[in-house]
């Protein structure tokens, strides 16, 4: 995988009123540590850092990081961001090595109709929506596909069904349901006309 | 309509609506989801109208979450009541919610429908809302998460 560079300047003041003046100047404050270093704090350009997060290597991309002349091999460890504004707040930069194994978090991607949704009318619940995988730096997956296209009724998907790519290990509970078919919700559409008349007696 | 089960007291102060929303601020559980822009409190009747409005409008399919709890009693004095004579009744249960905060969340169905539902569930509630997408939705989507 190949980095993206991204520009960041050390910044020797810290706190909550220096970040906030450079958010405000179109930066985000951040920080760079991992492998022994004494955490730095930095900051990049807001525009470029977007640029960087939303490539196609998603979320786990590998960046190259030039501080103040230095260059360093990190991963957006941490992305905090304004509920209301969706700007980015705070970034963590993890220094990686190339030849090393780290555990990242992974998004996954549904594919394809599920028989159960495209024959009776069902629905697919999906409860996990990323797993944390173990790869090697250069290999981190940006998605793991989620082929649902087989998927009847009551039938469901297990991180451990799912087809990793090679040197790609999940980490954690194998047997964890990731998702699972169900039929049409009839008992729902009964509960909700179950409900009318209890909101009537209650507003009488 | 949501109420607890038991409290502990029945009766609480107002309070203040300062700052946002510390959690639940992120569309965790289904892909699309109404979040607050504003501070207020949500009734029970107005959490109820808002479900009601979006599975009805959905149909059939679709999985609803309610991620707030109208927890707080609101008290009221009867009509033509003179002043004093202690705290009235309660009357009503209401959700504070502050800006930020995810109120309803909607899976199972086409981004359209979904958005069409929520709209129409916004239009019950007593404050400004938005519909939002899961994150990583959002992104797949093109970046734009509201």
């Amino acid at each position: 995988m190949a980095e993206i560079t991204l520009t960041a300047s050390a910044r020797r003041r810290v706190g909550s009123s220096v970040a906030r003046r450079l958010r405000v100047a179109g930066k985000v404050p951040g920080v760079l540590y991992g492998h022994g270093i004494d955490p730095v704090a930095l900051s990049v350009d807001a525009r470029e850092l977007r640029h960087v997060l939303s490539s196609k290597a998603g979320a786990n991309v590998l960046v190259s990081l030039d501080l103040d002349g230095q260059s360093y091999l990190a991963i957006p460890k941490a992305v905090q961001r304004n509920a209301l504004r969706q700007e980015i707040d705070h970034v963590d930069f993890q220094i990686v090595r190339r030849d090393e194994r780290m555990s990242v978090e992974v998004p996954l991607v549904l594919t394809g109709e599920a028989e159960a949704v495209r024959l009776a009318g069902g629905a697919v619940e999906q409860s996990i929506f990323a797993i944390h995988v173990m790869a090697a730096v250069d290999a981190i997956p940006s998605s793991i596909p989620v082929d649902v296209s087989g998927l009847a009724v009551g039938g469901s998907i297990r991180v451990g069904d799912l087809p990793l790519p090679p040197g790609v290990e999940p980490e954690g509970d194998a047997e964890l349901t990731i998702l699972v078919a169900h039929g049409p919700a009839a008992e729902e559409e009964a509960a909700e006309t179950g409900d009318a008349p209890a909101d009537g007696s209650g507003e009488g | 309509m949501l109420m607890p089960k038991r409290v502990k007291h029945r009766k609480q102060h107002r309070g203040r609506l300062t700052g946002a929303a510390r959690g639940g601020t992120e569309v965790t559980f289904g892909d699309y989801g109404i979040q607050a822009l504003e501070p207020g409190w949500v009734t029970a009747r107005q959490i109820e109208a808002a479900r009601i409005a979006m599975t009805r409008h959905v149909r059939r399919g679709g999985k609803v979450w309610i991620r707030v709890f109208p927890d707080k009693p609101v008290t009221k004095k009867p009509a033509e009541t003179r002043m004093g004579s202690g705290k009235g009744n309660p009357e009503l249960w209401v959700a504070v919610v502050k800006p930020g905060r995810i109120l309803f969340e909607l899976s199972g169905v086409s981004e359209a429908l979904a958005h069409a539902a929520l709209e129409r569930a916004i239009q019950k509630l007593p404050l400004k809302a938005r519909v939002v997408s899961r994150p990583a939705l959002a992104e797949a989507e093109g970046g734009a998460i509201a």
